[in-house]
């Protein structure tokens, strides 16, 4: 495998900040040594002060490696050539809050030297994407919710129509309805072949969209594997089944007894707060709720 | 530490070295760090980052600002007290002017000095540089954009300027009228508003001045081969010579010290006593009670065959270097010979030396003028071209016997020795003209070699304005008439020989006034203007640009553009050091940084003579330092706190050289000179300064 296969790749990538006169003050990355395929959704994992916004600003070139180097689509980083290639979506919505969210959109096409034709066709499509509406998008971005904020942030991230996108908590601010949205659209850049390097700590949002992930912990990686794989419980066993009656239960349980089952439990599963919010949302949508951007 | 480059560099390289460092900042940074950024340079990117810029400075409503300074200009113009109209569009041009540029300078820094700081501490700067924007593209797209800033700014102010000195012209021209329209009206300021009428308030015009300025006590007969001084307060002659302590080493010096030997002066002056002079002033109707007047009349007196006069060297702001009494003692010097063929030398001895040793150095020539005053009151002295040279001897130590010569510098164009400089009494509103009897009083002699005398009016006259600052002695009061000061203009032709008639105009103290002859008088260039206060006890005093020959006129609207221009260009440089500034400070120290280095060049400047060479040993002794220890301490301090600043001047940007108001104020055109040397100032600093940019830029972490 060349290394152009690989849509990131770090060697022992290393940061250390220094303070004023140069002496070593924390380590915030320490010898990372990761590769990303292509069309992965790949997820970044740790608590705060782990390294992962590190390693985000690494590779976007907003600071510079102490130690090691890194790649993306088999350029070095640090070169303005990848960016054309890259959708970032940091933290927070770090926007001109004097500008309207067209008018942003048009400000970061330009910076890809998108002509006007391009912009007239591409913008209104993104914020449509997005779920900004015609009102949205003509008020100035001082003016938007959090949520709205987080919106248009991914929509200049997608401008490019980008081969790498990294998102750096993605859904923080957003309410249910836009986490899942948020989450659906991560799919759907996999679907369309796109790699998507996700950054959170969120780790429900992380496990329902991530291919493989990494768990950082005080600048070192923890654990590197596919989400199925690191989070199989190996010596516990799960069977489902659908309408059985209390009776039928009773003998299953006497059966595991037979056999020499440990611990074995027969309980009904429990859906997520999520999918129950969703439910409740889908099935009221006809009663004139509305989210945050109509208003 | 220029300087200290410059003594081991090629003087090619010295003599451009403030072309070079700039050309080298800029191609390394450009195309040796930066070869990829420049590659990938896009105008599309740059303007894109421009424009958000410019709609930030607008949403954030810095237009406001000019509302403020129009306002303030308009009531400080209510407060004005104008010596008369012209004075008052004068005025007005200038609270407007600099009200346009005090909010352009202000606005520009403070937005310039913040904005990259604060992109990067609310962290919007991630959003700009993780798109393909290379950092020269951010820097570049920055200035551009505060500079479509400053245009806006400026096309507002313009507006206001042009449309507010309109006005106010329209309503003083009025004035002009009535003014004119006065029975009681003084002579000479009927003169002044006759102008002001003929040719509008709003005046913009291209004055030719010379520096060829001179007092004679008469005007020399077309083969004369010398020059006529007066004497007494009348007259002084200075040649100028440039040296460097090199310069006065004495032949074969073994001990390396200059002037061990002292030098010499050698001057040839004539002198006439029977000459028809001009009287100095004397008063013998007051000679005090038992004091009679000589019975013989003057006329019948023996003429004396000997005249006086006193030598003294000065440095090049005309204060004595080796006084009179050091190279002569008490006596004055007689001349024996009236035709002025015999030299006469004056040797100066080494003890004398000691200020001009301290006043010139190894490496930098300066001006020291050899200063001759005639002191024989009823003597005329005439001067030959070669009148004054200086004669360093040989060391008597040294094989060599030689004597070397030095003469005055040539002039550049013809190739021949500077002249002497003859000049009249010198009094604080420059060099007195003791008005007299006409045909006998003493002249000013402007002397303009191949001016280009442009357009004339539509009469064929070439028009001159002339300025001069009346002193009226005790004389004035025998002549009930002379209240009003009168002076005599002839304009003589050189290339044809025509002389002028006389023009007598009245004159007011320190008042422009105008007159005009026929144009065939300045016809091809080389002409003279001989200036004569007729009016007996005024003196006019003149320096060399107080008479001026109006070569063209133009219009007040494209020199107020051309004013905005230079204003512009200079916004330019400081947007430009206030990014710079803004790469590696916080905003509030890149606005004080930006400000040094706008404003350092000139604080140095006004330390002026503080600076120079010296000053260290000069402040020792002032402090009466007498341990050796301290005196050295204190002195190389001073010195190296001194060449400190005149190194740091000399990086620093000039920005007197943005000359944007002071023409227009007086109504002078802006010369295509003007803009050039602001956009060669521009060139020079702003573009290393952006490259510096960009380099610091490029290597810095911009994620806080």
């Amino acid at each position: 495998m060349s290394n152009s296969d690989f849509a990131v790749e770090t060697r022992n990538l290393t940061k250390i900040y220094t303070d004023f006169w140069g002496r070593p003050k924390v380590r915030a990355l320490d010898n990372l040594n990761l590769t990303i395929n292509k069309g992965e959704v790949f997820g970044l994992l740790g608590p705060n002060g782990s390294g992962k916004s590190t390693t985000i600003k690494l590779l976007l070139g907003l600071i510079f490696a102490t130690k090691g180097d890194a790649s993306i689509m088999g350029e070095p980083i640090g070169s303005t050539k990848i960016n054309e290639k890259i959708g970032f979506l940091p933290e927070e919505s770090y926007l001109y809050r004097f500008l309207n969210g067209e008018e942003t959109l048009r400000f970061y096409g330009r910076l890809f030297r998108m002509s006007k034709k391009e912009l007239d066709r591409k913008v209104p499509e993104l914020l449509d994407i997005v779920g900004l509406d015609q009102k949205a998008r003509k008020r100035k971005l001082r003016e938007y919710s959090k949520g709205m904020a987080r919106r248009i942030g991914l929509a200049q991230a997608l401008i490019n129509d980008p081969q790498l996108v990294l998102l750096d908590e993605p859904t923080t601010g957003l309410d249910p309805i836009g986490t899942r949205e948020m989450k659906d659209l991560i799919l759907s850049l996999k679907a369309a072949g796109k790699t998507v390097l996700l950054c959170s700590h969120l780790l429900a949002d992380v496990q329902d969209v991530c291919d493989r992930i990494t768990i950082l912990f005080r600048g070192r990686m923890m654990e590197l594997g596919a989400v199925r794989d690191l989070l199989q419980v190996k010596d516990i066993t799960q069977v489902q089944a659908k309408g059985l009656s209390p009776a039928q239960i009773e003998d299953l349980k006497q059966f595991l007894n037979r056999i020499g089952a440990g611990s074995a439990e027969v309980t009904h599963p429990t859906t997520t707060l999520e999918d129950l919010f969703m439910r409740i949302v889908r099935d009221n949508s006809g009663t004139g709720m509305y989210t945050s951007s109509d208003t | 530490m220029l300087s200290l480059l410059a003594i081991t560099l090629p003087p090619f390289i010295e003599r451009n070295l403030t072309l070079i460092i700039p050309a080298l900042i800029v191609g390394v940074g450009l195309l040796i760090i930066g070869l990829g950024d420049v590659t990938r340079f896009s105008m599309r990117r740059v303007w894109a980052i421009s424009g958000v810029c410019f709609a930030e400075s607008i949403r954030r409503k810095i237009w406001l600002i000019t509302v403020i300074a129009i306002l303030g200009a308009i009531a400080v113009a209510q407060l004005q007290n104008p010596v008369d109209e012209a004075d008052a569009i004068r005025q007005t041009i200038k609270f407007c002017l600099f009200a346009t540029g005090l909010v352009l300078v202000i606005s520009t820094i403070i937005l310039a000095c913040t904005n990259l700081p604060k992109e990067i501490e609310n962290r919007v700067i991630f959003t700009i540089v993780t798109k393909p924007t290379t950092r020269l593209e951010i820097v570049l797209g920055k200035i551009i954009g505060f500079a479509r800033v400053s245009a806006l700014i400026l096309l507002l102010m313009g507006a206001f300027t042009w449309a507010y000195v309109r006005v106010r012209a329209f309503s003083l021209q009025k004035s002009v009228t009535a003014h004119l329209q006065d029975k009681e009206l003084d002579p000479a300021m009927a003169t002044i508003f006759t102008h002001y009428k003929n040719v509008g308030l709003l005046q913009t015009r291209e004055l030719k001045s010379t520096l060829d300025f001179q007092v004679y006590n008469r005007v020399a007969t077309a083969d004369s081969k010398v020059r006529y001084m007066g004497a007494q307060a009348d007259g002084d002659l200075v040649v100028p010579f440039t040296l460097t302590l090199a310069d006065l080493m004495s032949g074969g010096d073994p001990g390396n010290s200059p002037l061990t030997n002292g030098f010499g002066i050698a001057f040839k002056l004539g002198f006439d006593r029977n000459a028809t002079v001009a009287p100095v002033a004397t008063n013998t109707k007051r000679l005090p009670e038992g004091i009679a007047a000589p019975d013989t009349p003057a006329d019948q007196l023996p003429v004396p065959q000997s005249a006086h006069v006193q030598v003294q060297i000065l440095n090049e702001y005309q204060e004595t270097l080796i006084a009179s009494n050091l190279i002569r003692g008490a006596q004055d010097i007689e001349l024996t010979d009236p035709s002025g063929q015999r030299e006469v030398v004056l040797p100066v001895a080494p003890d004398a030396c000691g200020d001009l040793i301290r006043y010139l150095s190894w490496d930098q020539p300066r001006t020291v003028y050899v200063q001759i005053a005639g002191l024989t009151a009823d003597a005329e002295y005439s001067v030959p071209d070669d009148a004054v040279k200086l004669l360093v001897p040989p060391d008597p130590r040294s094989a060599i016997k030689t004597t070397r010569e030095i003469l005055p510098p040539s002039d550049r164009r013809t190739g021949k020795p500077t002249l002497p400089i003859i000049r009249g009494r010198a009094g604080t509103q420059g060099i007195q003209v003791r008005g007299g009897e006409p045909g006998k009083a003493p002249l000013a002699v402007f002397r303009y070699d191949g001016t280009e005398s442009g357009k004339l009016d539509s009469l064929d006259q070439a028009q001159f304005e002339v300025r001069t600052s009346i002193e009226k002695t005790q004389d004035d009061e025998d002549d009930g008439l002379s209240r009003i000061t009168r002076v005599q203009f002839n304009v003589l032709n050189r290339s044809s020989g025509e002389l002028s008639e006389d023009v007598i105009v009245p004159v007011e103290s320190n008042r422009v006034t105008y007159f005009t002859v026929p144009g065939k008088f300045v016809a091809g260039g080389d002409f003279d203007v001989q200036v004569r206060s007729i009016t007996k006890g005024h003196l006019c005093g003149f320096f060399p640009n107080s008479l001026q020959l109006v070569a063209s006129r133009s219009s007040f609207d494209l020199n107020l553009i051309k004013s905005l221009l230079i204003m512009w260009l200079m916004s330019v440089l400081v947007i430009t050091a206030a990014i710079f500034c803004s790469t590696f400070l916080s905003w509030p120290i890149a606005v004080v940084l930006t400000l040094l280095i706008l404003l350092g060049h000139w604080g140095v400047q006004q330390l002026g003579d503080s600076l120079q060479p010296g000053v260290g040993a000069a402040m020792a002794q002032d402090m009466g330092l007498r341990d050796p220890a301290a005196n050295r301490v204190v002195s190389q301090s001073v010195e190296g706190l001194a060449k400190l600043l005149n190194g740091l001047a000399a990086v620093l940007p000039d920005i007197s050289r943005f000359a944007a108001t002071e023409d227009i104020e007086k109504g002078v055109s802006i010369t295509a000179s003007r803009l050039l040397e602001a956009l060669r100032v521009l060139g020079i600093y702003a573009l290393p300064m952006a490259v510096l940019a960009y380099l610091l830029l490029r290597h810095k972490e911009v994620a806080p």
